[in-house]
């Protein structure tokens, strides 16, 4: 839909392109067919395997985070404070789209074979490239900026508009060139594989970054009071570039026009371009350079070898029976480690889970000493079970993989029971991802609490498999990598959630009730642990009938 | 004893795909099994691996009942299905070390041989690279290493030659009459006739679920005076409609 209208906008300049001897025509059909891709594009951003409304979602999301934020123009009285938080929102959010979202577009050297060896000249081809990216980064920082646009038409005058407006322009400018910038410093000492797992690390980031801004965002706003009322300055404030433009805009909005304002606002106005003259002079070339060797590139540039040697291998041969467990314990704690859809889908859980750990245990103190009130609580309980929950999502993850097909081995070889295979797999689960998080905890428990809590730490993780060990056994049971990406069937998922919760609760309460006589632990680890070793003992003689296949 | 007898063998799914087939395949020899889309070639193949026990008819895989005894059919078999898979993110010896498992050899042995058979396919150098990186007739290779990992004497291959370079073509044929030469059985289907012509012992035609040629290129041959493999075949699956197809795509472009 909105690609028709930034379409329609796009015919009323054609004559612009006809103008500077651009073929507009073939301009059009290469926009349209790139705009068209974008609004399939699933974003990566947020999180979204494949969505078609992927697009507009993403735009939306943008939109009320930019709202949120312009709600400081309101509640701030500071010009310079306002604005900084407004530029760094916008900036780093550019930053990180370009490089998460964008990216695909930026590196895809697809064009080289589907456009290249048709009748188009080369300028036509740059024009249409700048047109699809000036228009794809407008629409960005339209729908980050709105809210403040509205905030600012509110409450500035005429030079605050006119500065919020070219300030605007500028930072997104800039924003852009570091952007450059950074892709060319990655690719100029790293190989593509490693750019691909720089941006996957980015997108983590990302996502972690909006799961943590819904729970932390509206908090920030409410103590919004709170915030400093002035920019106190130091040598390096002068580095950041969020405070160039705010200052750029106080000065024109207040009238004040000192040194320091001017200062920041030359930095505001020659940075951006300086960026642009740099990037088109010297780094353009080189980029598209780079572009067009990545194809070709791919498999020459010898990968790192992998070790075998790793602990977790070493580990896993302990842990594990020789044949269909070993062999579902490698593959699960291999691609943990390495394929790139499934981090994206693990890692932001642990991430979320921190946010929520942070907000949970300090929530309650807002005066007086945080460590104090922490050890009289008994919030360890919530840390513990809370863990589960990335337990729970990355059982469930290690199911679907973009490579489902290649599970046909577990149908061709000779399995008699292929609950081995789930067993190893959940094991590699353990021991690659939750234990090193459960450790984390542990040590986090120590520090806060001291080594009392070692018992409960140890109850802890037999009941955190206990639950996990109910997901599986309750629920419908997949082997590992053998489903579809997309395909997730939300009946079965509210089911898991539902034995989840229940499971965490009462194993929960029955810790927080043990806690209040001194023995029962010594009772109910044991038993538990029994529990927890029938548990998986049964799981383990799953036979076929009962697993499901896609 | 035959290595593979096939009885009566019918299948449906909503359709007939398999209709009343019938033979038997000795040890030791290399059958082509060729057909036109959809004719039911990889259907058979599942049938004969023990991954469809839901048929009709009477097939043994090494004197066992592929419908009861299918595990210890798997066991004795290799099998590469058409555009195999394989998880990518895992080394070659990663991968192999992974379906050594599934069959449950010994952990040294596994990657002993893995090395040594990687080696042959001059693969050494990639061996610990992951296999995202890999070209198709790289991953062939390992699939095809994988395949006969536990020693089977049965190997079935759906399509093995599709989507491979030439070299890779030339090496595949080379270690089919190799693993013929050390006693062997393979069962393959394929597309490219010219390479089935050369290295089948025995051809066997299939069209629309039927088996309508068995038997060696010459005896095939002498019943259709057709000079080709490829000729032979279009005139055994009656298709004739590629010519009339082919005029009207220029009558197109001319228009």
């Amino acid at each position: 839909m909105m690609y028709r209208i930034l379409l329609f906008i796009l015919d009323r300049l054609g004559f612009v392109y006809s103008f500077m001897g651009v073929d507009y025509h073939q301009v059009r059909a290469i926009v349209a067919t790139k705009l068209l891709m974008d609004e399939r594009r699933p974003m990566l951003s947020m999180g979204q395997q494949s969505n078609n409304r992927g697009y507009y979602y993403a735009l939306f999301i943008y939109f009320i985070f930019g709202l949120l934020v312009s709600m400081l123009i309101y509640a701030v009285p500071s010009v310079l404070v306002s604005m900084t938080i407004i530029f760094s929102y916008i900036m780093v959010m550019v930053i990180m789209i370009l490089i998460t979202d964008f990216s695909s577009v930026l590196l895809d050297t697809s064009d080289n074979s589907i456009i290249l060896p048709r009748p188009i000249t080369s300028k036509t081809l740059l024009a249409a490239r700048i047109t699809h990216i000036v228009l794809y980064i407008s629409m960005l920082v339209l729908s980050l900026s709105l809210g403040s646009l509205v905030a600012v038409f509110i409450k500035f005058n005429v030079y605050g508009i006119i500065a919020f407006i070219v300030g605007l322009l500028l930072s997104v400018l800039l924003a852009v060139t570091l952007t450059n910038g950074l892709y060319l410093l990655i690719m100029r000492f790293t190989t593509e594989e490693r750019l691909k797992n720089a941006i996957n690390y980015l997108q983590i980031g990302m996502t972690i970054l909006f799961m943590g801004g819904y729970q932390l965002l509206p908090r920030l706003i409410g103590t919004a009071d709170k915030i400093e009322t002035n920019i106190t300055f130091y040598w390096w404030t002068y580095l950041i570039p969020p405070i160039w433009f705010s200052a750029a805009i106080e000065a024109f909005q207040t009238s004040v026009f000192d040194l320091q304002h001017m200062t920041l606002s030359l930095l505001a106005i020659s940075f951006p371009i300086l960026g642009v003259f740099y990037v088109s002079k010297y780094l353009a070339p080189v980029f598209t350079e780079k572009i067009q060797d990545m194809g070709i590139e791919s498999r020459s540039t010898k990968a790192t070898p992998e070790t075998n040697k790793s602990w977790m291998s070493a580990f896993g041969k302990l842990i594990t029976i020789p044949g269909p467990e070993r062999a579902g314990y490698m593959l699960t704690a291999k691609s943990i480690g390495r394929d790139r859809k499934l981090k994206l889908k693990l890692y932001p859980a642990i991430g979320y889970f921190i946010v929520l750990a942070v907000i949970l245990l300090f929530r309650f103190n807002d005066e007086g000493n945080i460590l104090e009130s922490l050890r009289a609580g008994k919030s360890y309980i919530l840390l513990i079970y809370f863990s589960s929950f990335i337990l729970y999502t990355a059982f469930f993850e290690i199911s679907y993989t973009e490579n489902f097909k290649s599970s046909w081995v577990y149908f061709s070889s000779p399995i008699e029971a292929p609950g081995y295979i789930l067993t190893g797999s959940l094991k590699a689960l353990l021991v690659s991802l939750f234990a090193p998080i459960y450790l984390g905890i542990s040590i986090f428990s120590w520090f806060i609490w001291g080594v009392e809590v070692t018992d409960d730490l140890v109850f802890g993780l037999i009941n955190n498999l206990v639950i996990v060990l109910s997901i599986a056994i309750i629920n419908k049971k997949f082997l590992p990598q053998s489903l579809p990406d997309g395909a997730r069937a939300s009946a079965s998922s509210f089911a898991r959630g539902i034995t989840m919760m229940l499971m965490m609760l009462l194993l929960g309460l029955l810790h927080y009730g043990a806690l209040q006589i001194s023995w029962a632990l010594w009772i109910l680890t044991p038993l538990l642990g029994l529990i927890a070793y029938y548990m998986l003992k049964s799981y383990r003689s799953l036979s076929w009938k009962e697993l499901q296949t896609s | 004893m035959p290595a593979i007898i096939v009885d009566a063998l019918s299948k449906s799914y909503t359709s007939k795909v398999l209709n009343n087939i019938s033979f038997k395949v000795e040890p030791g020899e290399i059958i082509g099994y060729i057909g036109p889309n959809g004719a039911g070639k990889s259907t058979t193949i599942k049938i004969l691996t023990g991954l469809i026990s839901d048929f009709e008819g009477e097939v043994r895989v090494l004197d066992y009942d592929v419908r009861t005894s299918a595990l210890e059919v798997k066991r004795r078999i290799g099998y590469i299905p058409e555009n195999a898979a394989l998880y990518d993110n895992l080394t070659p010896l990663e991968y192999l070390d992974f379906i050594g498992n599934l069959y449950a050899l010994e952990s040294s042995s596994i990657t002993k041989k893995s090395k040594e058979l990687l080696n042959v396919f001059g693969l050494a150098n990639h061996m610990e690279d992951r296999m995202t990186t890999f070209s198709k007739g790289m991953r062939q290779k390992v699939l095809l290493i994988a395949g006969m990992l536990h020693n089977p004497s049965i190997l079935f291959l759906d399509e093995p030659l599709s989507g491979l370079d030439a070299n890779a073509v030339i090496l595949v044929k080379e270690i089919l009459a190799q693993l013929k030469q050390a006693g062997k059985t393979i069962f393959y289907s394929s597309h490219i006739m010219d390479v089935v012509e050369k290295i089948s012992d025995r051809i066997m035609i299939i069209n629309k679920g039927e088996l309508i040629a068995n038997g060696t290129f010459m005896e095939l041959n002498e019943q259709a005076h057709s000079g080709s493999l490829e000729q032979l075949f279009t005139e055994l699956t009656g298709n004739r409609e590629h010519e009339s197809a082919a005029g009207q795509f220029i009558d197109i472009l001319k228009q």
